[in-house]
């Protein structure tokens, strides 16, 4: 167990900075909203106004639920979480799969891991946990970030919304991430990860807005893993839905059975 | 005994046959020098002992060991260098040391082997030259008190001098009771430090001889002029091969026993008759082209 541990702890050094840079450009990110709501909140009824003179269709389409912006968090469900933070998630999930196992292979620097007496699935794990790990403290720091920054900068705030949206983000960030892992185990480059996973998730994108384009398209949404995760309707109405645990818990759990399975029979030549 | 034993490995790359059917043990305590031209399986073979890739049939049993089954077991006794290892840029040789010994323990021979190899480990890799990369790839082989060395081209890149270092480190191992499995295209270096050579070629075992054997191989070069006309049929039916010949002179290369070829010389006037040996080099280069 110590040694498996310490190759966590590598495998997390190793791409610390690229999580440091992540966590506060996605925090300057968030000030910055935050910074400039109580202007907004000024003018709230102006907007208001202004948002529902916009089509249902493209409100539904993006994901906004309360077309309003009178608290912190309809405007941050509108501004942040209806597509930047997801986009930033789904980046941030992909880049870290790709780099653990396609992108050392691409370098040639998994020869070193094969070289030692590890079993591949404890390579697999110990790459996969130490993603994991930066994905978990990527997730938290942006999402929670905003209670102290909103405390800083004399905003209200529901702490509990924003509490309650963490779960449902850590399953979704971690259910790209495994069926990003995955990829990276097939593949012997990084390239290929992010276009395949990053095409799956494009597509997916453009089926839940076509569902919400058509009522006969509607079924389409199923098929969407944005459809699962909708933060706006969970900021704004604290709802919980079960569904989204049942559909990213399975498909974290086929994606990494998938990928340890193809990772200890594949070869790897390096 | 034997530490490495492949058995009737094949291996392909979709329709390239990369090994086919290629069988040999090393025994313990030995230095084992395996050849071939590029593309020839070297690095295919060595990949497979590693359980880097995996063969479509045979097996490859190390220290009795399955390689495939056990191999992060016999790992522990295994060190593996290859001049194309990559190592990471942004790590120093220390953190790279530090994380070999993590997972395979410490080596008291380790402090002596940077001081003989004149490493320095303090710089990231980035900073180094490929020589110093390339030691510090040799360094990692020795971590963990190995008793099998399998090693992919591990001169390539060093300067004379310390190749000599390096071979010497080698000998020292071999007589601590080591046994190494080292490709090269260093000829020289085979000589100077194999006790057996395997030499394999598209995909194929072509030879697996001890030194002694490759030494005493007789490959014979016969120039013969003579008085009248010569028959090549005749020199045909006794199975030598032919390299030059004109009216009434003619090359051949024999191999192994030259009474039958003396025999029929003596049924024409000889003018004038030299044999020469090939060189160990030459040798090689007869296995190497087949």
């Amino acid at each position: 167990m110590g040694k498996f541990l310490q190759l966590v702890k590598r495998e997390f050094k190793n791409n610390r900075t690229s999580l440091i840079i992540f966590c506060l450009a996605v925090l300057g990110l968030v000030f910055l909203y935050v910074a400039i709501y109580p202007s907004i909140q000024k003018n709230a009824q102006n907007y208001d106004q202004l948002l529902k003179a916009y089509p249902k269709t493209l409100m539904d389409a993006l994901g906004i639920e309360d077309m309003s912006m009178n608290t912190l968090e309809k405007y941050l469900g509108m501004e942040q979480y209806s597509f930047m933070w997801s986009v930033l998630v789904i980046i941030f999930a992909l880049s870290r799969a790709g780099r653990s196992l396609a992108g050392e292979i691409e370098k040639g620097t998994m020869g070193l891991w094969l070289a030692l007496p590890l079993r591949r699935v404890t390579i697999f794990a110990s790459k996969y946990l130490a993603g994991l790990i930066a994905l978990t403290i990527f997730i938290i720091v942006t999402i929670l970030g905003t209670i102290p920054l909103a405390a800083l900068l004399h905003t209200e705030f529901v702490a509990k919304a924003h509490i309650g949206l963490l779960w449902p983000a850590l399953f979704f960030g971690w259910a790209i991430y495994s069926v990003g892992m995955l990829f990276s185990s097939i593949f012997n480059d990084r390239g290929k990860v992010y276009i395949t996973a990053g095409g799956i998730l494009v597509l997916m994108y453009v089926l839940n807005v076509a569902a919400s384009l058509k009522d006969d398209l509607n079924w389409l949404k199923y098929v969407s893993a944005f459809h699962y995760f909708e933060a706006s309707k969970i900021l704004v109405h604290s709802l919980q839905n079960p569904t989204t645990y049942f559909v990213f818990g399975i498909t974290i759990i086929i994606a990494t059975i998938l990928g340890v399975f193809w990772f200890t029979r594949r070869d790897v030549a390096v | 005994m034997a530490v490495i034993a492949v058995k009737n490995i094949s291996k392909s790359f979709g329709t390239k046959v990369a090994l086919n059917d290629i069988s040999f043990a090393v025994e313990q305590g030995k230095i084992c020098g395996f050849l071939g031209p590029n593309g020839a399986g070297k690095t295919t073979t060595i990949r497979l002992m590693m359980d880097f890739i995996r063969a479509d049939t045979g097996s490859i049993s190390i220290f009795d060991l399955d390689s495939r089954v056990e191999n992060a077991k016999l790992k522990k006794a295994v060190g593996y260098s290859s001049s194309d290892l990559e190592l990471y840029n942004d790590w120093t040789g220390e953190e790279h040391l530090a994380f070999f010994q993590n997972i395979k323990g410490k080596t008291a021979l380790i402090k002596d082997l940077i001081k003989r190899l004149d490493l320095d480990l303090k710089p990231k890799v980035c900073q180094l030259s490929s020589g110093n990369k390339q030691k510090l790839a040799l360094l990692l082989a020795f971590v963990g008190n190995p008793k099998l060395l399998i090693m992919d081209e591990p001169t390539r890149g060093l300067d004379p001098l310390l190749q000599n270092t390096f071979y010497q480190i080698l000998r020292e191992f071999k007589n601590a009771g080591g046994t190494i499995f080292l490709s090269s295209h260093n000829l020289d270096e085979v000589q100077k430090i194999c006790d057996s050579v395997i030499v394999i070629r598209e995909g194929k075992l072509v030879a697996l001889e001890s030194m002694d054997a490759i030494r005493e191989m007789g490959v014979h070069v016969i120039s013969l002029t003579t008085i009248q006309p010569l028959r090549l049929t005749d020199f045909k039916s006794v199975g030598v091969k032919v390299i030059s010949h004109d009216r009434n002179t003619i090359i051949l290369k024999a191999h192994g026993d030259i009474n039958k070829i003396l025999k029929t010389i003596n049924h024409y006037q000889v003018k004038d008759i030299e044999i020469t040996h090939l060189s160990l080099e030459e040798v090689f280069t007869e296995l190497y082209r087949g």
